[in-house]
């Protein structure tokens, strides 16, 4: 017993240690300051000299791009890896104590969720007017860094073999033929799948009527709702169903990853896309070094990264080469996507969603 | 007793408990589970718990979740039983090795692993039900979560149970063997009657953790929601706290129930086996066709566990099992050059040093409960026992809006994690001394009083090495469920500490199915390293009372 008392006493000795090393860490960052010097690179002041990353796109992209800005600009960067509603319920339990400066990547009612909560402070990053208006918050309370359209992942494989024809549209989702051979996330954990619904509303005309008389017929074919937006690639990937609704830029790294069966295909109604959105937190710990990284971030350089971290996104940046493997927008038949509309209807929609969609028998 | 309850010492132990609970588990339950009759401006307001009851929507999730709870727990529990039977009295030597740690396996469930093995094994592609039967399966619902469910949580029971039966004692079966009483009425009329603690903690933490477990449903619940994934939803989603936390009320009340009516059910009746009178005979043998019943059960329950295992490992190890089946070592290159390494590291030190903590808060918890009258023990005993009861990321957003300001700024650093993992786990702990505890004659506490020790002396002399193995199942218990919790830690994450679960969320998120099982892997190797070595340093030491 000797032995276990030591061990528990040297224990107790590593937490007070612990505890101890890290509150410096925490609480001696200085105040901001309000001096900073222009610059003309695309390294702007250090501020603190350290920045925390709130990421949300997947993890390889986020800790190449930390890794590249620090690089570049000399800023120890790091960062953690959140989805889009656990970031928001992060930063919102961390109000009273900020511990990122920035939140990077995600769907932007993601970003207008958080500002409604008074979470965002504006900042308009340096090349904020090269991002076509279309692709940022006018008041600079995000700004767009990735466009990409939702599709469909299809399965060629499992359609064969259930002797199914390959859909087309979103009408064909809804078409009794495909009972149980659909994967989506759910909308209120996933921006993906929000996207999906949102699109139906405005293939609609914002007449939620007609939208959700769709969204319950499409639900009859629906397996089971996942927790995250890319799953359902993963899902479709291995044959459990014959179509995941995804982002298609998530379809192609699933391919890439050696699901090999499957395909992107875009209804032909037209289809929603995500704007991934970076902003800057309020009373975040270094300001200083986090408007530095929004404005490096928008950079051809930081921008062009993406792709080389399997992130087949369309980069904001006009100058931006796009990668072969992304799908250009300028192909696909898209819905004109109101994007402050979706944020603000979101709650009142996910709300509905999930009382007369998701529990209704199929 | 009455010399203990005299001692100062009982009350500095209370007193520091009380305090402990209070600071740890009180105060950041209490922050966020306070939302669900206050409103923001702190009026109160009880209509996110009336919503709840109104619709229809949200009660069929509630009875949903009563319905998986209750069926979680009375399999588990069964198959818990069934397993500590077999290894105490079935079988023998290195068979008897081989299904203990079978049993105990399961207890090392990394997110995700298990619900991705069922899905691979028996889904609709499933290897075994589609590849070799040509069955066409749907595992997604209530079948394939009670199947996930029952072999992630049985193992808890087991671990009460291996405990228990293993001090039994003999005599008594032998007295009812000369008495001319079978060997089924045996175990009918002396044998589980004397266990009846022992069901009673295994029924109410299966009952408690299943209902708090957000993974598996959200995996293979197919449209079968629980209250979980409900309170979780509205938080991730809707960002709706209050949503949420009345969610988490609602889950608590049954387990609130269950509490009550386990206490009710021991009562006072006495199942004490350890008196330190010397008892004659053996463990009775079973009868052998229930020996042999007990053996296919559970001997089919261990090859499912091992190949939902071996799926994990071919995964780990393959380019994307199943559909690359290629042999490499990419996976786990991959996750060593990245953060893999300080995941690794980071996780394994904040469990280790939570661990001991959730034993001795459990084992001081226990001791109060069972062996002293301190007033409000039963409080203790409860609280204690909602930090099981409370879902992950409820919990985790308590811990945060606690420990987010001053005086107590913990966010980023190891305490909160430690906190968080302690909370989460004490309450198996608490289960399995408390168990233990009431198997042990106080008479024998009293001798060492009467012969002038004081309580102290009498704890550690004579209390303690009777409850040491489950004092040591309770830490096992702890370093394990800290290694593999996602949803408590899901909010607190901070780049100072990584954590393994939440790399394997990652991976998964990002179609890396490989990497996940790497990580997995890993998590596994590192577990099962730990529960061999502290079994070897603390576990074999012979019981000297009674022997």
């Amino acid at each position: 017993m000797k032995r276990a008392m030591a061990i528990i006493a040297a224990l107790g000795v590593l937490i007070a240690a612990c505890g101890g090393a890290a509150a410096p860490a925490g609480a001696g960052q200085p105040a901001a300051s309000a001096t900073t010097a222009a610059n003309s690179g695309p390294c702007g002041p250090k501020g603190t000299g350290s920045l925390t990353i709130l990421g949300t796109p997947q993890e390889e992209y986020i800790q190449g791009v930390a890794k590249a800005f620090e690089a570049e600009c000399g800023i120890k960067t790091t960062y953690v890896r959140l989805s889009s509603g656990e970031a928001v319920a992060k930063l919102t339990a961390d109000k009273a104590n900020p511990q990122f400066s920035v939140w990077w990547g995600g769907p932007a009612d993601g970003f207008i969720a958080a500002n409604n909560a008074g979470l965002l402070e504006a900042y308009k990053p340096k090349l904020f007017d090269k991002i076509p208006a279309q692709y940022r918050d006018p008041n600079g309370v995000w700004t767009g860094i990735y466009v990409g359209a939702l599709g469909l992942a299809v399965n060629t494989k499992v359609l064969k073999d259930k002797n199914l024809p390959e859909p087309t549209s979103w009408a064909d989702l809804a078409k009794p033929m495909y009972k149980g051979q659909i994967s989506m996330a759910h909308p209120a954990s996933s921006g993906t799948a929000y996207t999906m619904v949102a699109t139906q509303a405005f293939l609609n005309n914002k007449d939620l009527e007609k939208t959700f008389a769709y969204l319950k017929q499409f639900h009859a074919n629906v397996l089971q709702y996942q927790k995250t937006g890319a799953a359902p690639a993963r899902i479709a990937g291995q044959g459990e169903v014959a179509i995941g609704v995804v982002f298609s830029h998530d379809t192609v790294a699933a391919i890439e990853e050696g699901f090999k069966d499957l395909k992107v295909v875009f209804p032909s109604e037209g289809t929603g896309y995500e704007i991934g959105g970076e902003a800057l937190v309020k009373n975040a710990p270094d300001p200083i070094a986090g408007k530095t990284f929004l404005d490096w971030a928008l950079s051809v350089k930081a921008q062009e990264l993406a792709a080389t971290f399997k992130a087949y996104q369309i980069p904001t940046n006009p100058d931006a080469k796009v990668s072969e493997k992304s799908v250009k927008l300028s192909t696909v038949k898209t819905v004109s996507y109101d994007f402050q509309w979706a944020g603000d209807n979101k709650k009142a929609i996910v709300d509905r969603f999930s009382n007369e969609v998701a529990p209704a028998p199929k | 007793m009455i010399a203990i309850r005299r001692d100062p010492a009982a009350a500095a132990l209370a007193l520091m408990v009380a305090a402990a609970i209070a600071f740890g588990l009180g105060y950041p339950l209490a922050n966020v589970l306070g939302q669900a009759v206050l409103d923001d401006l702190g009026r109160f307001d009880v209509a996110p718990i009336v919503r709840i009851f109104s619709f229809p929507v949200p009660r069929a999730v509630v009875v949903n979740s009563l319905l998986m709870g209750v069926l979680a727990a009375t399999m588990g529990t069964l198959l818990g039983f069934a397993f500590a039977l077999t290894t105490a009295r079935a079988v023998r030597g290195p068979h008897r090795s081989a299904l203990h740690y079978i049993a105990l396996l399961p207890l090392i469930a990394p997110p995700f692993a298990l619900a991705l093995s069922t899905i691979f094994l028996f889904g609709r592609q499933g290897l075994l039900t589609r590849g070799l039967f040509h069955w066409e399966t749907d595992p997604y619902g209530l079948t394939g979560l009670l199947f996930v469910q029952t072999i992630t949580f049985f193992p808890v029971a087991y671990l009460i149970f291996d405990a228990l039966v293993r001090q039994l004692d003999p005599a008594l079966e032998e007295a009812a063997l000369n008495l001319g009483a079978s060997r089924g009425r045996i175990l009918r009329t002396v044998v589980i009657p004397l266990l009846r603690p022992g069901f009673a903690a295994a029924f109410l933490i299966i009952f408690v953790e299943s209902l708090a477990d957000l993974a598996n449903p959200l995996l293979i619940g197919g449209d079968f929601n629980v209250l979980a994934s409900s309170a979780y939803l509205a938080i991730i989603g809707e960002f709706d706290t209050r949503k949420a936390v009345a969610y988490s009320v609602v889950l608590m009340l049954p387990s609130l129930l269950a509490y009550f009516a386990q206490r009710i059910w021991v009562g006072e009746s006495s199942v004490v086996t350890v008196t330190g009178k010397p008892s004659g005979g053996r463990a009775q043998r079973l009868g052998a066709s229930f020996r042999v019943g007990l053996l296919v059960v559970t001997g089919t329950v261990a090859v499912l566990v091992l190949l939902l295992y071996l799926t994990v490992l071919a995964g780990a190890f393959t380019k994307l099992l199943g559909i690359d089946n290629t042999v490499t070592l990419d996976n786990f290159k991959f996750v060593l050059g990245g953060i893999g390494t300080r995941a690794m590291t980071d996780t394994t030190f904040l469990s280790a040093v939570a661990a001991p903590i959730a034993a001795l808060l459990g084992l001081a918890t226990a001791y109060l409960v069972v062996r002293t009258k301190v007033p409000g023990r039963t409080v203790f005993d409860y609280v204690v026992m909602l930090g099981a009861a409370a879902p992950g990321i409820v919990l985790g957003l308590g811990i945060l809006l606690a420990f987010n300001h001053r005086p107590f700024l913990l966010s980023g650093t190891a305490v909160i994690f430690i906190i968080a993992f302690v909370i989460r786990t004490a309450p198996v702990s608490l289960r399995t001394t408390v168990a233990a505890l009431l198997q042990i004659d106080p008479s024998l506490e009293q001798a060492s009083a009467n012969l002038g020790a004081g309580a102290a002396t009498t704890f550690r002399r004579i209390t303690l090495p009777l409850v040491r193995r489950a004092v040591l199942s309770g830490a096992i218990f702890s370093f394990t469920r800290n290694m593999t919790t996602l949803s408590t830690i899901a909010l607190l994450v901070t780049p100072n500490w990584r954590i393994m679960t939440s790399q394997i969320l990652n991976e998964i998120d990002a179609q890396r199915l490989g990497s996940g099982a790497a990580y997995s892997t890993i998590l596994i190797v590192i577990v099962l390293a730990a529960v061999i070595t502290l079994n070897r340093v603390f576990g074999k030491a012979p019981i000297e009372v009674g022997a």
